[in-house]
């Protein structure tokens, strides 16, 4: 099919049919505020901050759910669309708790963010807030639904990427909410606590527990890295301040992962700066381990190998390494076993 | 007569309030109805605007009505739906219990703007019109708040309803947005569940109905109307392959001691009053004078059109929900009208349909040749598996559906000559586009323009058609132009076989004219249109017997009024209509579509059409000739093309 002409910001543009505004307007480089809008999920047009000005259409458009037609003609910042967008977020602030200072999202809000280019600084219609309960029983992450927008990426994550169907919209109207079934908490629900909901609310109705009053986004350096659990190779990005892991995120750029991540590599980090870590050798002196040097350790290793491959042959042993550990440790290891004749060698991630 | 104060319905501001009564314009030319359920209408406000008829009223104390029943329906997505109608709401409730103040009667407009622009759907796009045009004209209203002595509320009875264009265009209104918003998010058997609180016939109608529905469907002013048809077969077949039985849950609590119910017939609308009644606990049991259960979805809508299985699907469920189907049992000669009223049951419902021909007034037709058959008697012979004696040619006379029904069972059945004979000109058939051309494309050869004027025999069996040739004249009462024969223009069609497809007409040979059911110079029924009680106590009618050769939908629509008022009637003695009922004839009397309004939306999105298949495979045999949607990709596309155009009532009385 041949190419949809238009003009968005008095700029022409040429696209695929099928395209939407939002999409069209994102190859200009037209930067279009979205909530609810995630190239992976179905359009779902919920929170309309991308509303646009279409010339001929009779109320303005979500630039994030109407395909391009030829010829259109496209206003992203007029007007009309600014005091929508203004209206739209106090519409949002009239029962959004003004939390901020004390906020984990600070600093990487969407909200903000938005509140702060359309300059709105509060809502001027005070409305009834929600008062609903925490929930933070589970290890990993806490949902304060007062928070909530409603924009529902979080229920399409769950239910259309992961599969796992733990949350959904209950209720209509203002009392709206996004809970797992008869508002239980998350913990009894489907949820595998992948944390796709986590990495994309845009606000900070979901916040990882481990993270909480440890830095803020912008104290925070992110380091890429590979998950070292499994086999699978997830790209990830460690956030680190002062030296210390407070988090991760997955990479969505990855071309393995995407943006995805289990809970292991989503949430299993709190190891590295365990204090029951081993950081020196133990060997065992009567029934108890003891700290020993490390040549004192290495020596009582290799004796004990020689010993024991002299009086069983090589394949009485076996080589089990950590997948935590580099490419370039693990490869040097297995030559190792191999070197000393056998080819029992493995790793486990647990390890 | 009622007459209008204040309205903004529609786009246009009719101000009357400086007019003297009399001077002031009727109620009726808003084309709006001026009682609810017996009672004088003082207000209506709407998607379109307000309507007040009552000059005692207050405007405020009505849209706090109006936006707690918003608040009700908002699907609670967007923002400023959900938040805004609620905003408002809560000022209106404010400002009416004297707790509010200027600076906030002033934000109401603002408010009420943003949703009317920024919404997703058109209930909250459409749902602020009434309040802006009431900060416009009765700006007084919202002050009287403000005063020392504030308004008294005042004590008014008050009906919401949610409608949409396409959902009050449906006969039985059936909620179209609500199953199409259930396709669009994956939930098929949710969707389908929704089509069964009107009817267990989804998969039917999925193939048959003629879709009213779509002629309403907004989209229409910017590219074209939803499938509307086609996504419903695409639930009930998807529901199908994976052999789930979906119904909605049961109908209002059963009655203590089950009262008995007859249903006369086992077509469209005795199945579907069966169905419902059986779902609110009663027990019932239809008679079909047939061996086969269905009416003409069994034996007269071919089953390339059908295929029975569908159908039996749907019967089934009604089955099983407790309903006994006696079939071969004729009401007139193996039971009468009185043993059921006597044998115990408390209510009858009559659906038997038109079952006989009408008469053209065709010389030769009463003679009883060989190869001449009415089209109903040859499409149940067919459908019953006893085809008449075939010839090579056949005329069959007509241009509704009926005709076309014929014309391509024929071809189907291997004759080679097929022709279809009608009076006027291929624009004014009235079958459906759909059905005229797949007749063209199987190979029927149409005869415009003509009319037969004798039947030709030899021996006592068929060997041609005499037709004229008809002229177009005057328009007539239906606005068609009257066809008049062109004298001397006769020929001949030499044909083996002539089936007449022009009107059906009822056998009501089993009704007494003691009974006190009352039959029509038309030959139907007479039944309340609103109720289908007929005159004799304890006995309702639906359907083509009632309403004449009518539809499959339309035939569901008279036959949920009938569930309902029987159940009424069972409950208390009355037959009465439930009070949604009464909104709903409100609206269909209004009109909810409405083409000048354009709705928000980008056209351009192609409407998805059905499969079918190639017409040799076509002429093979019955196979089915559209498949519906290849997919549920397909389904998806087309589900997502609709705009949710949910609008909300209230009418104030
Ligand atoms: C060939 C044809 C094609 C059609 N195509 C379409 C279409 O595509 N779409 C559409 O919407 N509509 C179509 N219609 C119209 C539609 O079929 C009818 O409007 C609808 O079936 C009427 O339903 P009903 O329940 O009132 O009666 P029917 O379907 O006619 O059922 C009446 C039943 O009552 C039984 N009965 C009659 N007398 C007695 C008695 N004394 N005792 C016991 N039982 C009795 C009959 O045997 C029959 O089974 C078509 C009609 C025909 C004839
Ligand atoms: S953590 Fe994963 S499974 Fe649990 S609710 Fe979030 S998206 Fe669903
Ligand atoms: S919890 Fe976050 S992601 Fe989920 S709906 Fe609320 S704001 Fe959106
Ligand atoms: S667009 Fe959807 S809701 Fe609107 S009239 Fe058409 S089918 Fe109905
Ligand atoms: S981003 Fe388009 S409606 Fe939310």
């Amino acid at each position: 099919m041949s190419a949809v002409k238009l003009t968005i910001d008095g700029m022409p543009v040429e696209v695929a049919p099928g395209t939407t505004i939002l999409e069209a307007a994102r190859k200009l480089e037209i930067d279009i505020p979205t909530f609810c809008h995630d190239p992976e999920l179905t359009r779902n047009g919920a929170c309309r901050m991308c509303v646009v000005e279409v010339e001929k259409a009779r109320a303005l458009v979500a630039s994030c759910c109407t395909p391009v037609a030829p010829d259109m003609v496209v206003h992203t910042d007029s007007e009309r669309v600014r005091t929508a967008r203004q209206t739209i977020l106090r519409l949002i602030l009239a029962n959004h708790p003004l939390e901020c200072i004390t906020c984990e999202k600070t600093g990487d809000c969407r909200l903000q963010d938005y509140c702060y280019r359309y300059g709105v600084s509060e809502s001027g219609f005070q409305g009834e807030t929600k008062d609903l309960p925490l929930d933070d029983t589970n290890p990993f992450f806490i949902r304060d639904m007062n928070k909530c927008i409603l924009c529902g990426i979080c229920v399409g994550k769950c239910q259309e990427i992961n599969g796992a169907g733990a949350i959904d919209f209950t209720r209509r109207g203002f009392v709206t909410n996004v809970s797992p079934p008869f508002g239980d908490p998350i913990e009894n629900s489907s949820c595998v606590f992948c944390g796709m909901c986590v990495d994309v609310c845009p606000v900070g109705a979901l916040v990882p527990k481990a993270g909480v009053g440890k830095g803020r986004p912008w104290e925070i350096e992110k380091v890429k890295t590979i998950c070292p659990y499994c086999g699978t190779g997830c790209s990830v990005y460690l956030h680190v301040k002062d030296g210390k892991i407070i988090g991760a995120s997955p990479d969505a750029e990855s071309p393995v992962n995407r943006g995805h991540l289990c809970a292991k590599g989503r949430f299993g980090w709190d190891f590295v700066h365990s204090e029951e870590r081993l950081t020196r050798p133990l060997i065992r002196r009567n029934g108890v381990f003891v700290e020993a040097g490390w040549d004192e350790a290495l020596d009582l290793v290799a004796s004990r190998l020689k010993e024991s491959i002299a009086r069983y042959g090589p394949d009485a042993f076996m080589g089990l390494s950590s997948a935590k550990t580099s490419n370039e440790d693990n490869y040097l290891f297995q030559k190792l076993v191999r070197h000393l004749g056998t080819n029992n060698v493995d790793h486990c991630a647990r390890l | 007569m009622a007459k209008v104060l204040f309205s903004s319905w529609n786009g246009t501001i009719i101000d009357e309030r400086n007019k003297d009564h009399a001077a002031r314009i009727d109620l009726e030319e808003l084309h709006l109805p001026d009682q609810i359920g017996g009672t004088d209408l003082k207000v209506f406000v709407g998607w379109s605007g307000l309507v007040v008829v009552d000059p005692e009223i207050n405007v405020v104390e009505i849209l706090e009505n109006y936006f707690r029943a918003v608040q009700r329906e908002s699907c609670g997505r967007c923002i400023p739906c959900r938040v805004g109608s609620k905003l408002i709401a809560d000022r209106l409730a404010r400002i009416t219990a004297g707790r509010s103040n200027r600076a906030e009667i002033d934000s109401l407009a603002w408010i009420g703007r943003v949703m009317k622009e920024s919404s997703l759907c058109e209930l909250g796009q459409s749902s602020p019109l009434p309040l802006l045009h009431a900060l416009e004209y009765f700006q007084d209203h919202f002050t009287a708040y403000l005063e020392k002595e504030r308004p008294v509320a005042g004590d008014y009875d008050y009906r919401s309803i949610l409608t949409a264009p396409c959902r009050n265009g449906c006969p039985a209104h059936i909620d179209i947005p609500s199953y199409i918003r259930c396709i669009k998010e994956g939930f098929f058997e949710e969707s389908l569940a929704i089509i069964r609180e009107k009817t267990p016939l989804a998969g039917v109608l999925g193939r048959v109905c003629v879709h009213p529905c779509e002629a309403n469907c907004n989209r229409q002013t910017v590219d074209a109307p939803l499938s509307i048809r086609v996504l419903k077969r695409f639930v009930a077949d998807y529901a199908d392959h994976n052999g789930a039985r979906v119904l909605p849950g049961a109908a209002g609590a059963p009655q203590a001691e089950a009262a008995r119910v007859a249903v006369v017939g086992s077509g469209p609308a005795g199945l579907t009053v069966a169905y419902q009644l059986a779902r609110r606990g009663y027990k019932v049991t239809i008679f079909e004078a047939l061996p086969v259960a269905g009416g003409m979805l069994a034996v007269g809508i071919p089953s390339y059109r059908l295929p029975r299985d569908i159908l039996n699907g749907e019967i089934e469920l009604v089955k099983d929900l407790g309903v006994e189907i006696k079939l071969n049992t004729r009401i007139g000669t193996d039971l009468t009208l009185e043993q059921l009223q006597r044998e115990g049951y408390q209510a009858v419902f009559i659906a038997t349909g038109l079952h006989k021909s009408g008469r053209m007034g065709v010389e030769g037709e009463d003679a009883g040749y060989q190869g001449f058959m009415p089209g109903v008697e040859y499409l149940r012979r067919i459908n019953l598996g006893e085809p008449p004696e075939l010839g090579r040619s056949v005329a069959v006379i007509g241009g509704g559906n009926v005709a076309m029904d014929c014309a391509r069972s024929s071809l189907r059945l291997g004759i080679k000559d097929v022709y279809l004979i009608y009076r006027r000109s291929r624009t004014e058939m009235p079958a459906n586009e759909e059905e005229i051309v797949a007749a063209e494309e199987e190979g029927v050869q149409f005869v415009l323009q003509s009319n037969p004027t004798r039947i030709l025999a030899e021996g006592g069996r068929v060997t041609g058609v005499e037709c004229i040739r008809m002229a177009l004249g005057e328009p007539d009462s239906s606005g068609r132009r009257r066809p008049v024969p062109v004298e001397g223009s006769e020929f001949i069609l030499d044909v083996d076989m002539v089936v007449p497809a022009t009107g059906q007409v009822a056998d009501f040979s089993f009704i007494s004219p003691e009974s006190g059911i009352e039959l029509s110079r038309r030959g139907t029924i007479v039944a309340d249109p609103k109720t289908m009680a007929t005159g004799a106590p304890g006995i309702f009618a639906g359907g083509d017997a009632v309403l004449g050769a009518r539809t499959v939908i339309e035939a569901i629509a008279s036959a949920n009024k009938a569930a309902q008022a029987i159940d009424a009637y069972l409950r208390t003695g009355k037959a009465a209509l439930p009070p949604e009922r009464e909104m709903e004839q409100f609206l269909e009397q209004a009109g909810v579509y409405n083409p000048a309004v354009l709705p928000v939306l980008v056209g351009g999105r192609e409407r998805q059409e059905e499969e079918s298949l190639p017409v040799a495979a076509r002429l093979r045999g019955f196979n089915e000739a559209e498949l519906g949607f290849k997919g549920p990709p397909e389904a998806l596309r087309e589900a997502d093309r609709c705009a949710c155009c949910l609008r909300l009532g209230l009418a104030v009385f």
